[in-house]
């Protein structure tokens, strides 16, 4: 056997000759386990549909590119202005060439020229989506993933909504552009649940426009909420601290009056980027303010040492923050001049509070759409059936450029545990209920209540008491019940109901994982196909028979499955 | 912005033809049919389609401009920038695209970085000849950054890329995936009791290692490879009876293929149940070896104090994280050499004939071309000075003062061409500048031999000098060519720049104007003038290709009439800010 795996294989035979003993699950019947075909060894055409599937991720501000099987992505590519620019026009890289201008300020809304879309699609224009995504598709082909033109498959990673048209356009570019002989969807809160290793989860990702909270139970999503708190508003916040703290400093070294001067008022701030770097390395989040000693029963830390070192840990923060006066300072170079901004640590946790936890606007104020995140997850958890609630809250995913802002996690898990506490999980909350609630008279009706409801008894002529099918209890039925217990025998316990933070790898290794995997995805758009008819063509997802595909998803019919194998093709999620 | 070049750009007509259907519905207005459409140089999607000519081909089958949009890639040679080894396609993606020899860079600045020992360097007789003992370090030349700085040392002075590999920031050392491998079958062995046997059977050599943490922190390389471990595990668990379609194993030897074909006639009774059976079986990962990682607040809160105490400085920076091996890094003690991407050699062929436009030697130290059929060498190119040299200290363009600027186009082909331009009047964009050319049609003649020309000189037409020019006789004539050569024509632009003034009468202001009234963008205070262009020329068809493509010449004297009609963008001033 040429195979590498091969002894990898042989070494399996040992656990299975062993089973039951260990906490790997069920017992396995002898199968043949599972070879990926990577030798250099099998036919021409195998080796391709091996290697050649490359994977994207698409978000607001970048592209993620790379091949099936790499645990990161090769290149990741934004779409700023300066990767905007004429072929051929190079003054970005020109010793003189001045990057202070304030460009990100001059559209309309914050950062909007670094954006690959927008969701607000009234006024956007496809086709230049289409050109950007064009170009940055080109650039990691070839300067990243150094592969030619050749067509190769295609898996797109995209968030659980995108608009039709946006999605039409990303399809019509990569068909059109790239020749690739199939496209697959995938939806991204998934494969960041496929990339923690759980079938179950509660993805918080807090992302550019917004945070979306989704939920996924056993592979689908559940649920889907989401707030504009993202790290736009974020970086906003950050630039008005810095822009703040810079017309001071002027204030004080010009000695004159900071409303004095309109005119070059931009020149002092920073730019978007200095504040999107700022944002990424000095930025931190402040711990949750509480009255009550943290309870450590939240299953984050197993270790009981490990708690102590928190504590201690914690202890040292809080001392830190007792002495407000440490500051830091920030070299700023795209103000004019140069400047160093002296600022308080305790300032650089401002943002996070403001943008994404709207310290300073009490609940009642708040819109639906701009709750904090930590109100945005309970809310989104209050929601859910009891039982995925519990999975779900064990398993939260926290991902997005914002998860990176330090102590944010912490703070949201600490947040919410807070919240859990005073509110437990009653979704009426205020002084009215408050009032039904404390009320002895309501009290009491409620009481003779809780018991089962009188109903209108018959009885048969022998005079026995007939009891209605529907109120009568489930027949236990013995045999049933041990096999359910045999069944549930080898698997281990389902950690469940208590808080959880869980690490995933981001939705771009999820798909990297799947696609390895083999595992088909349940819209493979094929380009034959999209040409004929775009995005009319597409059937509902329920309308699609996918065990058909399934059996014939082995690696030589993947080629021999053309345009007239399939002639029904969905858009999933996303049609 | 005190020197401005002037510049043309070409529009490749290919994105003529994408336009359409690519646009946004209800941008689309009546008026604008794709005939009378003038072409917006300011226009955001305009950046993507415009190109200098140096970057364009021309596909000499389909007598048609090439862009970078339209060409096809094929990989000729991987190599190293730094090492310019030649690294053979069959090991390029195992690599993953780097360079594995030593070439690394330096995470802090982007220098390449160079091995040295830590050492004292040995002195006496013959020392050039002592070998340097370790360990040894990654040096950058630049910014002094040295390995030893993040506690990596090699052993070895190469194959750097093999050893760093094994060892982390701080020089613990890195399980590599196939000890994490052997490690977690190691593991399930100690759980199984007959397993136990076997090892006392066969005495491993290995040190044996400590046990895999349960609770380790995975870094994301081994975190994904422990879960497609585990998944690949769980898949075959789960479902053997699928493994025909699902996993990629298509042999018939398999007993999930079995046990499918002897279902096929019988029902699926028994098939059935074993399958229901077996669906709850794919379980979650449970720690870390199979891949889970619990986020630990403790290491957030430990950044964080050593964010406070150690400042900014003890930060990366967003640009030494693009790399993507240090995207988490966020301190620069994690920041690891990064090795050098490699890059390729690329020929290129035309996407609708797929004919070779351009093939550069293979070989990585020849930058010669087999085959490079650039747009350079068919269209004529288009330069742009001012008619009256200006002494006056700013080159910038008085805003309503009219300036002059003289075309030249040069010639490379072997024919003499026609050329007509056309220009709105005004250029389009929110500061409308008026625009005139005096001469739009025009002939240019052969690119001939030079030594024609200086023969032709005595008897040919009289040919306006410099000199001539600057004297004042002459003032621009419309309808007359300004200067002639032997290939090339030069013909005046007249041009009113307009006034960068924002505010002002409402009656003065345009369409755009009045739509968008914020403060001037980067670079729209540059007069760019778009310039429809039509060439016109009688080919030699056979001469054509036996001179340039290298196709056989079957008929002779067949004048083929060819046309070239693209969309130009000359940019020809900054205007001035009053």
């Amino acid at each position: 056997m040429s195979n590498p795996s091969a002894p990898a294989a042989h070494r399996n035979v040992a656990s299975i000759r062993s089973p039951g003993s260990n906490n790997t699950g069920a017992p396995a019947s002898p199968h043949t386990p599972l070879r990926n075909i990577s030798s250099a060894f099998g036919s021409p055409s195998a080796l391709r549909a091996e290697e050649e599937t490359v994977i994207f991720e698409l978000g607001t501000r970048y592209l993620r590119a790379g091949f099936a099987g790499d645990a990161v992505p090769k290149a990741v590519i934004n779409f700023g202005p300066e990767e905007q620019r004429r072929a051929g026009d190079y003054r970005r890289w020109g010793t003189n060439y001045d990057k202070s201008a304030a460009k990100g300020l001059q559209s309309k809304s914050w950062g909007e020229a670094w954006e690959l879309w927008k969701l607000d699609l009234r006024d956007l224009d496809m086709g230049l989506v289409g050109d950007k995504l064009d170009r940055a598709v080109r650039d990691a082909f070839t300067k990243f993933l150094l592969i030619d033109s050749r067509p190769r498959r295609l898996s797109l990673a995209i968030p659980s909504t995108l608009p039709l048209p946006l999605l039409s356009t990303i399809l019509d570019t990569l068909f059109n552009n790239f020749q690739p002989p199939t496209i697959s969807l995938l939806s991204a809160p998934v494969l960041t649940t496929v990339a923690a290793g759980l079938r179950s989860a509660l993805v918080v990702d807090i992302g550019w426009a917004e945070t979306v909270v989704t939920a996924v139970y056993e592979y689908r999503e559940v649920q889907c909420r989401r707030a504009v708190r993202g790290t736009k508003l974020l970086g906003e916040a950050t630039y008005k601290v810095l822009a703040e703290a810079a017309d001071l400093a002027e204030a004080m070294s010009k000695d004159k009056p900071a409303d004095d001067k309109s005119e070059d008022d931009n020149k002092a701030h920073p730019s978007f980027e200095e504040c999107e770097e700022i944002m990424a390395r000095v930025l931190w989040c402040k711990a949750a303010k509480k009255d009550e000693p943290r309870r450590f029963d939240r299953g984050l830390t197993p270790v009981t040492e490990e708690d102590e070192l928190r504590s201690s840990m914690r202890m040292m923060s809080i001392s830190g923050q007792s002495d407000d006066d440490s500051t830091i300072s920030i070299p700023l170079t795209s103000t004019e001049p140069p400047t160093t901004l002296k600022l308080q640590f305790a300032d650089l946790a401002e943002p996070c509070d403001t943008a994404l936890f709207a310290t300073d606007t009490t609940e009642t104020e708040l819109d639906d759409e701009e709750l904090p995140l930590h109100l945005l997850v309970y809310r989104s958890l209050l929601q859910l059936p009891v039982d995925v609630r519990s999975i779900c809250m064990s398993r939260i995913v926290f991902v997005g450029g914002g998860s990176n802002i330090l102590g944010l996690k912490g703070r949201v898990l600490d947040e919410l545990a807070q919240l859990i506490d005073e509110r437990s999980w009653d979704p009426v909350r205020g002084k009215a209920a408050e009032q039904y609630r404390n009320n002895p008279k309501l009290q009491r009706t409620k009481l003779r209540q809780n018991g089962p409801i009188e109903v209108l008894q018959q009885k048969d002529s022998n005079g026995i008491l007939i009891i209605p099918a529907h109120i009568q209890k489930q027949e236990d039925d013995p045999i049933d019940e041990q096999l359910k217990r045999e069944a549930r025998k080898g698997l281990p316990d389902v950690e469940s109901g208590n808080l959880r933070a869980v690490n995933s790898l981001g939705a771009w290794s999820g798909a990297s994982l799947l696609s390895q995997m083999k595992v088909p995805a349940i819209s493979i758009i094929d380009r034959e196909q999209w040409l004929q008819h775009g995005a009319a063509g597409a059937s509902k997802s329920t309308e699609i028979d996918l065990t058909n595909r399934r059996q014939s998803m082995g690696p030589g019919a993947a080629f021999k499955s053309g345009a007239g194998d399939r002639s029904s093709w969905t858009l999933g999620l996303w049609g | 912005m005190s020197s401005f070049t002037p510049y043309t750009y070409f529009q490749c007509p290919c994105t003529e033809a994408s336009l359409p259907n690519h646009r946004n519905p209800s941008q689309e207005e009546p008026s604008s049919s794709d005939d009378d459409r003038t072409f917006d140089p300011r226009a955001p999607r305009a950046n993507y389609s415009l190109y200098p000519l140096e970057h364009l081909f021309y596909c000499e089958d389909c007598h048609q401009i090439r862009c970078p949009r339209c060409v096809l890639d094929e990989i000729v040679t991987w190599y190293c920038p730094n090492c310019l080894f030649e690294v053979p396609s069959s090991s390029v993606k195992a690599e993953g695209n780097r360079c594995t020899r030593s070439c690394f860079q330096c995470p802090v600045c982007i220098a390449p970085l160079s091995v040295s020992s830590l050492e004292a360097p040995p002195t006496g007789l013959g020392y050039e000849y002592a070998p340097q003992n370790g360990p040894f370090v990654l040096n950058c030349g630049y910014c002094s950054w040295s390995s030893k700085e993040t506690g990596i040392e090699f052993e070895k002075p190469n194959g750097i890329f093999a050893q760093l590999a094994r060892v982390k920031n701080g020089g613990e050392p890195i399980l590599t995936a196939k000890e994490r491998k052997k490690d977690r079958e190691r593991k399930r062995d100690f759980s199984g009791t007959s397993a136990e046997k076997e090892r006392e059977e066969t005495p491993e050599v290995e040190i044996p290692r400590e046990p895999l943490d349960p609770n380790e922190k995975l870094d994301p390389e081994s975190q994904f490879s422990n879960l497609k471990a585990f998944y690949q595990g769980q898949l075959a668990e789960a479902s053997p009876a699928s493994a025909l379609g699902f996993t990629g194993d298509y042999g018939y030897g398999s007993p999930g293929a079995l046990s499918r074909i002897m279902g096929l006639y019988t029902g699926s009774t028994a098939f059935d149940k074993k399958v229901k059976a077996k669906a709850g079986t794919m379980r979650e990962a449970q720690d870390a070896l199979e891949g889970l990682q619990l986020t630990t607040i403790s290491e957030e809160e430990e950044a964080l104090t050593k964010l406070r105490t150690e400042g900014w400085h003890c930060t990366s920076s967003a640009s030494q994280r693009a790399e993507f091996l240090n995207t988490n890094a966020q301190f620069i003690t994690e920041l690891r050499p990064v090795a050098y991407l490699l890059r390729t050699k690329r020929s290129k062929r035309c996407r609708t004939c797929r004919h070779i436009l351009s093939k550069p030697e293979s070989k990585v130290s020849t930058i010669r071309f087999r085959i490079r059929l650039v747009a350079l060498n068919y269209i004529p190119s288009i330069s742009i000075k001012p008619l009256q040299p200006t002494s006056s200290a700013s080159s910038l363009l008085q805003p309503m003062r009219p300036v002059q600027f003289l075309l030249t186009f040069k010639n490379p082909l072997f024919d003499s061409v026609k050329v007509t331009l056309a220009t709105p009047t005004k250029t389009p964009g929110r500061f409308a500048s008026k625009v005139t050319v005096l001469c739009p049609q025009f002939e240019v003649g052969a690119n001939t031999d030079a030594w024609d020309e200086a023969l032709r000189e005595g008897t040919g037409e009289k040919r306006r000098t410099k000199a001539e020019a600057s004297e004042g006789q002459h003032q621009a004539e419309a309808g007359k060519v300004w200067e002639r050569g032997r290939n090339w024509v030069s013909v005046v632009v007249e041009v009113v720049p307009a006034s960068l003034h924002i505010g002002g009468p409402e009656f003065l202001k345009n369409e755009e104007m009045k739509d968008d009234e914020g403060p001037l963008k980067e670079d729209e205070d540059v007069c760019e003038i778009p310039v429809f262009v039509r060439v016109e020329w009688e080919a030699d068809a056979a001469h054509d290709e036996s001179g340039l493509g290298g196709g056989g010449s079957k008929e002779k004297d067949v004048r083929e009439k060819r046309e070239l009609a693209y969309w130009c963008v000359l940019g020809v001033g900054r205007i001035a800010k009053v």
